[in-house]
């Protein structure tokens, strides 16, 4: 009690005069606790002494005055005349209302390989480290270190983090976690990442030990959010588990727990009070699940939504051109590979895939396809975000007619006609009709084939001659280089046999240091640049839309979105 | 008429379960593993051979139907393999909005058309009877996504008037659940105004044309009482049909704008299961939507006999 009283004290005396006079106006309960962090926000306090000052004043009706302040707790009252408008003011919950992607199933870490899940789950657990847009940063492990050659990977658990009931996080939780992801929808990543089965052992309470197959130097980012399979829940959750229970009642570590969910719809979440994070300004977050982007965004404009995380450009031009919107954008990793068989039919021969390759215009292509949101692709997946990306290895390509034609009569197929399989799925469809165009411009003749994304990925994928595929955003590129590139790559849709690329790979994955790193990143874009086993014409920036004013929306390219310091403007 | 109810429920039941095969052949012959569309592209062959082991997919399909039939029969129409939940739950949810929509669609087209319907064939030839005839067929060739966005944009984005989403907040009273599902119904009162009140309006046009009709004015009674007993009797008979007809549609028919106000209706839960091949949900699904059609024709025949005593006195003879 004391403590808070001083720490309250503290934040005032360091205050403006504005400020002291917002403080005062809150205390007195002249102004909502919403409308005090609000004009507190604008006023330029900062976050956490907000938090601490919308903490004195609101109780949220569970606690009077009298309650004691724990040890790391933000304390719950100032003074003893605060218990009868404590209760008064608890009727004004700060609610933040998001439009997510409706899940393509049911919530279970399992098997979420959606936007829309992993939307909905980065808000109620946590993975031990996160990959958000500007880098790696801790999570539910507050530090991890290698062994000398990158085999071994050790994270000491954050102290003191607890699940939304209360029960504390221990190392044993991520053993179960690995363990109970491992056969599903994580494989792939896991796989990227050399874990094998069993290869995570608990050292003690805290701290947690990966022994994998082989030196991977990005491993923190396995089990960052970007593998977003590997969020922590306890063994307790793990040992009953079956698919779909994580619906009946949502554990987690993360700011939001979930108080009502109907699938399909949406939910209601309200603040986890045992969030191990600083403060987490919304009380309750209103969660509406949208099958299609239109209804969001009519949503959004009418004013029923405060935040749309993400939507896409193609679909979004009313957002995008509306003054009265804030657009966040951030660069990711997001692409579409436009592979060609490299083994057989046409584009076995090399000049005719670097004919394709300099056919096409990718200014054209993000322009009018993304609505200028995105940025130029050179034909290989590493992305200038990613750790590894080599700026100086090879020139951009460009539209150039001259030189594709050259190619395409030196290997004297003028006139061939080949199919394009792609999937229906954003953009997608306009960008094969704009690959079916510059192809005419070299003599070849496209029939565009377009399925729904079961069947493309069923029958066309991995079997095809020409093809797009989706690829989300990864915080560094070691998935895109091996699976779909790799010779025994099982997702290698181009046949791409390369011995010389699988070695820099293995190299590129192996080292840790940042510089070495680069160097081979550098000689893989080259070689890719060359090759063409596939075109990445554009990598694709996400859009976020909320009202003028608000601050504190963070988004990932992965889908990821934190609002624990968010404050709704307008 | 007990008798021409019993067969026609007898009728109803077989048709019901030609719905139940065809539904689970047509859902297994169509390409698709089941484990892969629900752990994606990216999960192994062999979590997805385990997953389609633990659903049951790798047994006969033999097995699977009588297994699924006896669910049915007891009531349990399996669980959703994309939502890990039962369908009944599913259904049930998805149903009641669903019924809420169609429900309010119907309430305010078949007054308003038979209405229009009537009109017309009173004021024949008029221009108040082209007028309706007009705007009905324009309406009713207006796809359900252009009136609809054309709403949204207009009376909740542009006006405010209205929200633009058909899902009441939870624990909404009726009146605020009636405002939200206002706009969604909309662009389904103008796909079946035009049919409706064309309908009625031939309906009409023939039964005032009829001597039985010349016989009753030229009896001297009131016009009023001549077009409520023996004009609007008669004319309104395929008018019922009609609308029973519609029934199904506007259960499961309404994807689009299911889609569009973003309500979780059966149409959208449908075409989502059929996506994910999520047989369970989405033969549950159909079976419903067959059930409600075979309700919603045997009420139409029961009000056809009531109505049109031939009818009945033929199948009884």
């Amino acid at each position: 009690m004391g403590d808070t009283n001083k720490r309250f004290d503290e934040i005032r005396d360091e205050s403006t005069d504005a400020e002291k006079a917002l403080i005062d106006e809150y205390m007195a309960r002249r102004l909502s606790r919403r409308d005090f962090i609000r004009r507190g926000s604008m006023a330029g306090m900062s976050l956490p002494a907000l938090g601490f000052i919308a903490a004195c004043g609101d109780g949220d009706g569970a606690e009077d005055a009298t309650t004691t302040t724990e040890p790391g707790d933000t304390g719950t009252t100032v003074g003893e005349d605060t218990t009868t408008t404590t209760e008064a003011m608890s009727d004004d919950p700060i609610t933040v209302r998001i439009g997510f992607g409706a899940p393509a199933g049911v919530v279970d870490p399992v098997l979420i390989n959606d936007e829309g899940r992993i939307q909905f789950i980065s808000l109620i657990a946590d993975t031990l480290t996160f990959s958000s847009a500007t880098g790696l940063r801790p999570a539910l492990a507050e530090s991890w270190e290698p062994n000398d050659d990158g085999t071994q990977w050790t994270f000491t658990l954050r102290e003191g983090a607890m699940y939304n009931d209360g029960t504390p996080v221990t190392a044993d939780d991520v053993v179960a976690t690995f363990e109970g992801i491992a056969g599903g929808n994580a494989a792939s990543a896991l796989g990227t990442g050399a874990l094998p089965p069993g290869g995570t052992v608990a050292v003690d309470e805290r701290t947690v030990q990966f022994n994998l197959d082989a030196p991977v130097g990005a491993f923190p980012y396995i089990v960052s959010s970007d593998n977003y399979n590997a969020v922590i829940l306890p063994r307790s959750y793990w040992d009953s588990y079956a698919e779909g229970s994580y619906e009946s009642s949502f554990p987690g570590t993360g700011p939001f727990m979930v108080e009502d969910f109907t699938p399909g719809q949406g939910a209601v979440l309200v603040r986890n009070e045992n969030y191990w994070g600083p403060t987490v300004v919304p009380d309750r977050v209103e969660v509406t699940f949208f099958a299609d982007d239109s209804a969001m965004i009519s949503a959004f404009q009418e004013g029923r939504l405060d935040v749309i995380p993400s939507f896409s450009a193609a679909n979004g031009q009313a957002l995008l051109n509306d003054p009265n919107v804030q657009i966040g954008v951030i660069e990711t990793s997001e692409h579409r590979q436009v592979h060609m068989n490299t083994q057989e039919g046409l584009f076995a021969d090399k000049r005719v895939r670097q004919a394709l390759a300099f056919a096409v215009n990718r200014q054209a292509m993000v322009d009018g396809l993304l609505a200028s949101n995105g940025s130029l692709g050179n034909d290989h997946p590493i992305a200038t975000l990613h750790p590894g990306y080599d700026p100086d290895a090879v020139e951009q390509k460009a539209e150039d007619l001259d030189t594709a034609n050259a190619l395409i009569d030196e290997a004297g197929v003028r006139g061939a006609e080949v199919t394009l399989n792609a999937l229906a799925f954003e953009e997608i469809e306009l960008l094969a009709q704009l690959i079916q165009g510059a192809a005419a411009q070299i003599g070849i003749t496209i029939d565009i084939q377009v399925d729904d994304a079961g069947t493309y990925y069923e029958n066309y994928w991995l079997d095809s001659t020409l093809g797009i595929t989706n690829y989300g955003h990864r915080g560094v590129a070691n998935v895109f280089l091996g699976a779909p590139l790799r010779s025994d790559g099982t997702w290698n849709s181009a046949k791409f046999n390369n011995p010389e690329y699988d070695a820099l790979v293995d190299a590129f994955v192996a080292e840790t240091d940042e510089a070495a790193q680069r160097e081979l990143g550098g000689q893989i874009q080259a070689l890719l640049w060359d090759e063409v086993p596939m075109i990445i014409p554009y990598f694709i920036s996400n859009n976020s839309a909320t009202r003028m004013g608000t601050t504190g929306l963070e988004t990932t390219g992965m889908g990821h979105v934190v609002i624990t310091e968010l404050i709704v403007g307008g | 008429m007990l008798r021409f109810l019993l067969r026609r429920l007898g009728l109803a039941l077989v048709s019901l379960w030609l719905l139940s095969v065809l539904v689970f052949t047509g859902t297994n012959l169509l390409p698709g593993n089941v484990g892969r569309r629900i752990l994606g592209p990216f999960a192994t062959q062999e979590s997805v051979d385990l997953l389609n082991a633990r659903l049951g997919t790798d047994r006969p399909l033999l097995t699977q139907y009588f297994d699924y039939i006896g669910g049915v029969l007891t009531g349990d129409l399996g669980t959703s393999v994309s939502f890990a939940r039962p369908v009944t739950e599913l259904l049930g949810t998805a149903l009641a909005n669903s019924t809420k929509l169609a429900l309010l669609a119907f309430v305010i087209v078949v007054p308003l058309s038979i209405l229009g319907g009537v009109i017309a064939a009173l004021k024949r030839g008029t221009l108040v009877d082209r007028s309706i005839t007009v705007f009905g067929l324009s309406a009713t060739v207006i796809p359900e996504f252009v009136s609809g966005i054309v709403v949204i944009v207009v009376f909740a984005i542009t006006l405010g008037w209205l929200p633009g989403g058909a899902q009441a907040p939870a624990g909404s009273g009726l009146f605020q659940q009636i405002r939200y599902l206002i706009l969604p119904a909309i662009p389904l009162v103008l796909v079946l105004f035009g049919y409706i009140a064309r309908i009625t309006r031939a309906g009409m046009i023939d039964a005032l044309d009829a001597d039985y009709t010349r016989t009753a004015i030229l009896k001297g009674l009131p016009r009023r009482t001549v077009i409520r007993r023996h004009v609007m009797r008669n004319a309104l008979l395929p008018t019922i049909a009609v609308v029973a007809t519609q029934v199904g549609y506007l259960f499961g028919g309404l994807v689009v704008v299911e889609v569009l106000f973003n309500y979780q209706g059966v149409g959208r839960l449908i075409f989502d299961a059929a996506q994910k091949a999520d047989f369970p949900l989405l033969a549950g699904g159909v079976l419903v939507i067959g059930v409600i059609f075979q309700v919603a024709t045997l009420v139409a025949d029961t009000m056809y006999g009531v109505l049109n005593p031939r009818v009945r006195l033929g199948a009884e003879s």
